[in-house]
């Protein structure tokens, strides 16, 4: 099994398509601090009232996007190529169990969506509080625990919307469809959600208790602390079952 | 030669209502080169992926290295080498680098194996160039380079001369002779090129709709497959008796229809007519005849049809 994480790590690491996504990640966050800085005050702009806390927060909001669609795209390269340059076949013929294969991939396609995930957030905070000082959090909240408690949901939810874009891809094989129907069902979800929710009043409550709410309030400073560990338990549960779903897919699937 | 790398009893496939493999009984002896020949379609890349396990049967047992099911099967194939339909390699990575990930799969210590086996496929000079620049016969190479890495007993080789140049070819008839014969490596093979397998292979297998017709060796093709010459003459008795007494020779047979087949002195045609034309008899026709791989192949699945 370290054989086969190694392998794909050695893989991700050098994967163009992680170091683009990173990068332009990285450059966003940069460019997104910078026009924050630079933004007149005298003519509408926000930089007296802005603090590294601040832009972390509102940064929190568009990563929510950033972990959708960037894992869509991480998926349609890191997973699905393996099927469109056919090393998905020298693979499954090495030896290996399909099951230690499979979850080798997804531990190292999670931990690659993870790090993309913390990218955004990361460099607003940091670089954020270099040029506009970290700032202070209304009621009594502790900085360092909200950063602490974003940056471990960020992970966590990462990690489950990594495993279900895991399990789509290893479903799906193709690049182009695993990117298509990743972006689809994360960016309708909300809506089918609402739709359905009228007419099965239980979907409400799936909702509420779902990655797809948990992601739309995960930087809420007023978050308690059961809120914590519940979105954190509901995360990770989600991802354990679609590494399982994954693997089972990948267990019975032939290889054309 | 009894010890079995590969054994197949009645391995069947099918998708839906179409059978891809039918009851395939198939025998690969340790130190061979089995030559598997058949068309598209016909099922050797089915039962290949059977054998290395990217799909499944629908019935009959697959034996390699002895072992027939589950985990035990699947640990021998960590002894195969496969390069299976296109080559399969990471575009973005250079050869090194594809060996590389492939050498930390198979957990094989040390990284002197990668230049010894970029070395041995002709690769060692591509540097920083990565495979989705490689010409098509670079990445057969490469395929093949993967495939040996971990220094396997088996290759399973499907199509691996597709987009080799003619030099391409030769060097990888060489290579792969090399590794069977330097290295005792088995290798099952499957190529449209079967005037090149047919330099090859010391094993045949030919399967056609799914049913292997037959397995023979390369004696057996040589025997079934033998050079005469053809005559007919006005008194095919008197033929034979001059045969006999000029040349010294028994090694012919008289058909029904009154043709000599003559297998000796095929190098010394002249000799032969002048011996009959001495004789006084009549030569109706003469001329060397035999069969190839291809046209005992052809002949084999019902003429007409090529691999």
């Amino acid at each position: 099994m370290l054989n086969l994480l190694r392998s794909e790590w050695y893989k991700l690491c050098r994967n163009r398509s992680f170091w683009l996504l990173l990068s332009l990640l990285f450059a966003s966050a940069v460019i997104y601090v910078l026009l924050n800085y630079y933004d007149d005050p005298n003519d509408g702009g926000a930089l007296t009232g802005m603090s590294g806390l601040d832009l972390f927060a509102s940064s929190m909001g568009a990563n929510n996007y950033i972990i959708k669609i960037g894992l869509s795209v991480l998926a349609g390269f890191f997973l699905s190529s393996e099927y469109s340059t056919g090393t998905i076949k020298r693979a499954v013929a090495s030896g290996y169990s399909r099951s230690k294969f499979i979850t080798a991939k997804l531990l190292v396609f999670i931990v690659g969506a993870m790090l993309t995930a913390l990218v955004f957030p990361l460099v607003n905070i940091l670089l954020g509080s270099v040029l506009f000082g970290r700032g202070d959090l209304s009621g009594g909240i502790s900085e360092t625990g909200f950063i602490v408690r974003s940056f471990v949901l960020t992970l966590s939810l990462a990690a489950a919307f990594a495993a279900v874009t895991g399990a789509i891809a290893t479903f799906l094989t193709d690049s182009g469809k695993t990117i298509g129907t990743v972006f689809v069902l994360y960016f309708f979800a909300d809506g089918l959600y609402a739709m359905t929710g009228k007419f099965l009043p239980f979907v409400n409550t799936l909702y509420d208790y779902s990655i797809f709410n948990l992601i739309t309030h995960y930087a809420d400073p007023d978050m308690s602390g059961s809120d914590f560990a519940q979105s954190v338990s509901i995360s990770l549960l989600v991802a354990i079952a679609f590494v399982g779903i994954g693997i089972a897919v990948f267990r019975r699937k032939e290889i054309k | 030669m009894n010890e079995y790398v590969l054994r197949t009893q009645q391995l069947t496939k099918r998708y839906k209502t179409q059978s891809a493999l039918d009851r395939v009984d198939m025998t690969v002896r340790k130190g061979t080169i089995y030559g598997f020949i058949g068309q598209n379609g016909a099922g050797k890349s089915t039962l290949m992926k059977l054998v290395t396990g990217l799909a499944f049967p629908t019935s009959g047992s697959i034996e390699l290295f002895g072992a027939t099911g589950g985990a035990e099967l699947n640990l021998a194939r960590k002894r195969m080498g496969v390069a299976i339909e296109n080559p399969a390699l990471y575009p973005q990575l250079t050869a090194a680098e594809n060996l590389e990930a492939h050498r930390l799969q198979q957990g094989i210590p040390g990284k002197e194996s990668l230049k010894r086996t970029l070395d041995l496929i002709g690769l060692s000079g591509t540097g920083r160039k990565k495979t989705k620049n490689f010409s098509l016969g670079m990445k057969q190479r490469l395929a093949l380079g993967v495939a040996l890495l971990g220094e396997p007993e088996f290759l399973i080789l499907d199509e691996p001369t597709n987009g080799l140049d003619p030099m391409g070819v030769v060097e990888m008839r060489e290579l792969l002779t090399r590794l069977n014969r330097e290295m005792g490596i088995t290798i099952l093979i499957s190529s449209h090129i079967l005037s090149e397998l047919h330099l090859l292979a010391t094993h045949y297998g030919i399967i056609h709709k799914g049913k292997l017709l037959e397995e023979l060796t390369s004696r057996e093709l040589q025997e079934r497959c033998r050079q005469f010459i053809h005559i007919k003459v006005n008194v095919p008795e008197r033929a034979a008796a001059v045969l006999e007494r000029e040349l010294a020779t028994t090694e012919f047979e008289v058909t029904a229809d009154g043709v000599i087949r003559l297998y000796a002195h095929l190098d010394r045609p002249a000799d032969v007519s002048s011996a009959l034309v001495a004789g006084g008899l009549a030569l109706e026709q003469f001329m060397p005849m035999g069969e190839d791989l291809e046209s005992y192949f052809a002949s084999r699945i019902g003429g007409g049809e090529h691999a």
